[in-house]
């Protein structure tokens, strides 16, 4: 009996520890710069430990080996239209990188036919050295919009092999983003070589664009799997208030924007609907906006208590939320690395350590790692919701 | 003294009220701009939807926008009237015509200068397409025959 006692008193005591090791663990962080003096970067992909891509919206593809980043552009990389909110975005290595070395790039580019027009395109390229080769644009968005604005440009593959494409509603088309013959407020799915899909939802759909996987959206910068890779994580810029987190179908439609938890810049109204039979709702929404940029699902070891949570950065007013979920509902928002300002991208990097990149003119590449004892930067999260 | 405090507060209500014509000239095609298509996608747009959607413009592109919609109008009715105040001193012509002119290039050039100033984004819905930018331009016009109007009734 007495051992007994003992035995569930010291196993009562290991799991405090253990739980309050994890709690603890919450803000036993450190911010470390890789790199500074990044000009507009957006995408980030991740070689190896010691190698990080990073673009940057004026048109080159940087490098940072070992921390230090190399003052020599990657060369090759097509022309970009950096204007408005254009320009180089995306970079995402191809599922077999390590073997047939090939990298896929979003960007804003002139429509050659209509050079007041612009447009959004997907370009593939293997990686030789500090150069794209054999470079081939797979996938151009139509139709061309004027405005440089609302572009999307996320890349990511999924688990089968197929890589998703968002793209924005353009700004002054949001309307279009509820019709089926136009790239503009959609997901799209193609193969890695820029063919389309079997089985993509529209492919059968008359006068539908067979690209298409989902539509309905504004402006979209973050996709993320589960960790089995069962669920697809999108989320959106909403207008002034109404971002959204939602779980991505095939062939659904997210309502934009007939439904809405957002107004418009100007003040207006642009739906006074928030929910519609055939239409999607968010998992969460952000009411006022926190103009999220892009998002990582952690599956690292380095912060046990993290894994399975969503991070979405957050340019607005410049921070990351730790969503932790239990299914598919987010039970708690936590906000991490306020002092950053705008933060551009995340991305979770091999060795279990965050990546992030603020935005602007000046921006630096930051590792998050675990706190070196004693903490030396470690910073507090602060839990706003549960 | 009191004469000139008096025709000062004259205009300057017949001005408020060719800039509140304006404004809800303004929001009320953003509202019908914005149903018309919720409408025609099969959205249950009733008369009390359209009631409340304009309300809720008018107050809300007047507060809760980026920069108030009265303002930016006031600004432009402003400079085209005080630019017509001059003209109007060489080239005589009635004034409901020649503030109705105002009025129309006022707006015309806020309609067509925003986008110019926000790299090709349209931040008023209704002023998307051609015809809208129509409806804001006449709108103004409207704007400044009312004003120009009662310059003509205040002089006699």
């Amino acid at each position: 009996m007495t051992a007994n006692g003992s035995f569930l008193r010291r196993a009562a005591l290991l799991c405090a520890t253990f739980f309050a090791t994890l709690c603890a663990g919450a803000d036993d962080y450190r911010l470390q710069t890789l790199a500074e003096g990044l000009e507009h970067p957006w995408g980030v992909a991740v070689i190896s430990d010691r190698e990080v891509l990073v673009t940057e919206r004026v048109g080159r593809l940087r490098r940072v080996i070992d921390g230090v980043l190399q003052t020599q552009p990657i060369s090759g990389v097509p022309e970009v239209h950096f204007a408005g909110q254009g320009g180089l975005s995306d970079i995402v290595l191809h599922p077999q990188f390590s073997s047939n070395r090939l990298v896929y790039l979003s960007y804003a580019a002139v429509d050659a036919n209509h050079p007041e027009l612009n447009t959004l395109e997907v370009f593939r390229a293997r990686l030789e050295q500090s150069s794209l080769v054999d470079g081939e644009v797979i996938f151009r968005a139509t139709p061309s919009r004027k405005a440089p604005a609302h572009f999307g440009a996320k890349l990511m593959f999924l688990a089968d092999g197929t890589l998703l494409v968002t793209s924005g509603d353009g700004f002054n088309h949001r309307e279009r983003a509820q019709t089926l013959d136009n790239h503009y407020g959609k997901v799209l799915r193609i193969n890695d070589d820029g063919s389309v899909p079997s089985d993509n939802p529209f492919v059968d759909t008359r006068g539908a664009l067979p690209e298409i996987y989902s539509y309905g959206h504004r402006n979209l910068q973050g996709l993320a799997t589960s960790a089995d890779g069962t669920i697809i994580y999108q989320h959106e810029h909403g207008p002034k208030g109404g971002d959204e987190l939602n779980i991505l179908a095939p062939g659904n439609n997210y309502g934009w924007p007939a439904i809405t938890y957002g107004i418009d810049y100007s003040g207006a109204v642009i739906s006074p609907f928030t929910e519609r039979k055939g239409m999607q709702q968010p998992l969460k929404y952000w009411v006022p906006s926190i103009a999220p940029s892009a998002m990582a699902l952690y599956r690292g070891q380095l912060f046990p208590q993290w894994t399975g949570s969503l991070f979405i950065a957050a340019l607005v007013p410049g921070d990351v939320r730790r969503l932790s979920l239990v299914g598919r509902a987010v039970v708690a928002e936590e906000i991490l690395f306020q002092s950053l300002g705008r933060i551009r991208n995340i991305i979770g990097a091999p060795d279990g350590s965050l990546l992030l990149v603020t935005d602007g003119a000046d921006a630096r590449l930051i590792r998050v790692t675990r706190a070196l004892p004693p903490r030396s930067e470690s910073a507090s999260g602060q839990i706003i919701s549960k | 003294m009191l004469k000139r405090l008096v025709w000062f507060g004259e205009h300057l209500v017949w001005f408020g009220l060719s800039l509140l014509i304006l404004t809800s000239f303004y929001t009320a095609q953003t509202s019908a701009t914005n149903l018309y298509w919720l409408a025609s996608i099969g959205m249950p747009v009733d008369s009390a939807v359209v009631s409340a959607t304009l309300f809720a413009d008018w107050l809300g592109m007047n507060i809760h926008g980026e920069v108030p919609l009265s303002g930016l109008l006031g600004v432009a009715l402003l400079l085209a009237f005080s630019a017509t105040r001059v003209v109007t001193i060489w080239w005589v012509v009635e004034s409901r015509y020649s503030y109705a002119l105002a009025g129309a290039i006022g707006s015309a050039v806020l309609v067509i200068c925003m986008p110019l100033a926000l790299s090709d984004m349209e931040l008023i819905a209704g002023a998307r397409s051609l015809l809208g930018k129509f409806y804001l331009i006449a709108a103004g016009g409207v704007a400044g025959y009312v004003f120009g109007s009662q310059l003509t009734r205040l002089s006699e």
